[in-house]
């Protein structure tokens, strides 16, 4: 066995992770410690022959099975998956509720009868909301900067950073400049100054009937808004049983993006849905702050070019200056194509045909009841899962109140076991 | 936006074509990871091809809070040691693999013959004596010894301090040597 002062040091020096000083240390100590000595050489015999494992080639049949697999998995729709993890689940339930009636019979009720009275409470008061608030919450949750007010004070720190403060007059006078030609006063500089500069997208994907008229409404709806079609693909014919699924790229001004998001679900029933921000308020003034400075740059070097006197030096300047135009060129094409990513957001629309349901009256139709089975079937199964969902719920609340309620019963009940105990003894 | 974020964000669309690619340079690591936990070419199959399924499944799921590499090399481990505990609980009939996978094709090395085979039988020693190791510490021996992973790395995937990857490491080195004292590795060397 090693020293055990040095094992730390040891797996350090085998992996090569020591500094000149703790080599030194340990090469000394194995000079004279052979037990040491023995140890380091065992360990960079296994590491070696370890690291010289070779990698084995796939074998020839490992992607082309993969993707068959994985083929099939996403042909399958999800709901299948779902529901089998859903009956284990059930299935377990009995189980549970026998086990703990069996253990302690009036506490079990007493729980139960509170829990489902909660449940029940909690479940009707959220139904009539839940579906309006959910979309909201889940758009603030997934963009917290979207909600961020833009108002929000943003301090000129991408400006004043780049330039020695001796420039900073010079700097807002000149994109004061550049916006008076575009018709803008001072003040809204400064307001453009602070605006966050925030990329959102959005995907979405629903389930619609009528799908022509959907297809053909949402380009009307675009254009409305003031955006544009980027691209649209449609798979599948009409007459063909399989659905059709029409994928949309979209560019919404920003502003619309969440009448527009509204509008599109309500045409269906939408299956996912994401909405992403990206904050590009600091790189964007960072990249405007550059702008300016090189364009300053640029305003002086015409000046020496006027002060040049032998062909060589007007060569170099202009050499210079073409350099600067350049980079000028460069990063007033990334601002614009922010502010065309900022201002209008990508959306990815991604349809899916669904048969209309066709509302028959008179004779009984099997697969009509049927269908309408399923779907009682589907809503009574969504309610029992809000209940769960509201049970886990009622369960957290009152756990730290049960906890609380369990301590001072049982402190109350033995002081009062105790009193009544000293009774009995004093008049026995 | 990098090349493997977008795939991701496609194949999170249902993209198939993009999670093909997007797995494609991951598929011989995890396989070789499967491949050294196991010891053993059938399991390392089964287990890499449910590794990229539940990749797949999961997807939707991915928040993005790490890198793509480093979450699905968190899948890859979890599903190899799921799979060896649920066939340890499969009472198997004990089955000697003959591993020859490691043809001598002496042609076409440099070295001695004899000290090609010594060699190798120092690799197939090592590589038993790895799959007997426990998983904790083999997992980690594995990714860094074998693999070739940083501590850093390691202490994502595993979802654990540095510390901890550091001491399982260095109990891992330990037991191996403990295991491999009379084999081949070490007797060739020390005279």
């Amino acid at each position: 066995m090693a020293c055990k002062i040095y094992e730390d040091l040891i797996d350090k020096y085998v992996e090569g992770l020591v500094t000149a000083e703790e080599k030194n240390i340990l090469e000394e100590h194995i000079k004279v410690c052979s037990d040491c000595r023995q140890e380091v050489k065992e360990l960079q015999q296994i590491i070696k022959t370890a690291g010289s494992l070779e990698q084995i080639e796939l074998p020839p049949n490992f992607a082309p099975n993969l993707m068959e697999k994985i083929n099939s998995i996403a042909s399958e729709q999800r709901p299948v998956d779902k529901s089998s993890r859903f009956i284990r689940f059930l299935r377990s339930i009995p189980a549970f509720i026998s086990n703990s009636y069996y253990y302690n019979k009036k506490a079990f009720t007493a729980v139960m009868s509170v829990l489902i009275i909660g449940v029940f409470v909690v479940t009707l008061s959220k139904m009539g909301i839940l579906s309006m608030n959910y979309t909201e919450n889940s758009i603030k949750d997934e963009a917290p900067q979207i909600s961020a007010p833009a108002a929000e004070p943003y301090e000129m720190r991408s400006s004043s950073k780049m330039l020695p403060q001796d420039q900073i007059e010079d700097e807002s006078f000149d994109g004061a400049n550049e916006l008076n030609m575009a018709g803008q006063s001072l003040k809204t500089f400064a307001a453009e100054e602070r605006a966050q500069k925030i990329i959102k997208n959005a995907d979405i994907s629903i389930y619609v009937e009528n799908f022509d008229e959907k297809v053909d409404k949402i380009i009307n709806f675009v254009d409305e808004l003031g955006g544009y079609i980027e691209s649209s693909q449609i798979e599948g014919s009409a007459s063909a049983d399989s659905s059709r699924r029409a994928y949309i790229t979209l560019r919404i001004p920003q502003a619309e993006l969440t009448k527009a998001l509204d509008v599109f679900k309500a045409m269906g029933k939408v299956s996912s849905q994401h909405i992403g921000g990206e904050n590009i308020t600091e790189a964007y003034y960072d990249t405007a702050a550059r702008v300016r400075n090189l364009e300053q740059q640029e305003q002086r070097l015409l000046e020496i070019l006027q002060m040049a006197k032998s062909v060589d030096e007007v060569l170099k300047i202009e050499n210079e200056l073409n350099r600067v135009r350049t980079d000028i060129d460069t990063l007033t094409g990334q601002l614009v194509a922010w502010d065309k990513m900022v201002e209008m957001s990508l959306v990815n629309l991604n349809l899916i045909e669904q048969e209309p349901s066709k509302e028959k009256l008179g004779a009984l139709n099997l697969q009509e009841l049927s269908r309408r089975a399923k779907q009682g079937f589907i809503i009574a199964i969504n309610f029992l899962l809000n209940l769960l969902a509201s049970l886990a719920e009622v369960i957290g609340a009152l756990l730290p109140i049960a906890i609380i309620a369990g301590v001072l019963f049982k402190g109350i009940y033995s002081i009062i076991k105790r009193f009544t105990n000293r009774k009995k003894k004093s008049r026995p | 936006m990098s090349a493997e974020k977008d795939l991701v964000r496609r194949a999170k669309r249902g993209d198939i074509s993009a999670f093909e690619d997007l797995i494609s340079g991951y598929e011989k690591k995890v396989y070789n990871t499967a491949y050294r936990f196991f010891n053993n070419a059938e399991d390392a199959m089964d287990v890499s091809q449910e590794i990229f399924i539940k990749v797949f499944t999961s997807l939707r799921r991915f928040r993005e809070d790490s890198s793509f590499s480093t979450w699905l090399y968190r899948i890859a481990v979890n599903t190899c040691i799921d799979f060896l505990r649920k066939k340890r609980e499969d009472v198997l009939p004990i089955k000697e693999e003959i591993v020859m996978d490691d043809k001598i094709e002496l042609g076409f090395h440099t070295e001695l013959p004899e000290e090609f085979v010594e060699k190798q039988e120092a690799k197939q020693a090592i590589m038993k004596a790895i799959s007997t190791l426990p998983e904790e510490q083999r997992i980690c021996i594995i990714l860094r010894d074998v693999q070739g992973f940083s501590y850093t790395e390691i202490s994502d995937i595993l979802s654990c301090s540095l510390g901890t990857v550091k001491s399982r490491l260095f109990r891992g080195r330990r037991a191996l040597k403990e295991n491999l004292k009379d084999s081949e590795l070490f007797s060739a060397n020390d005279v």
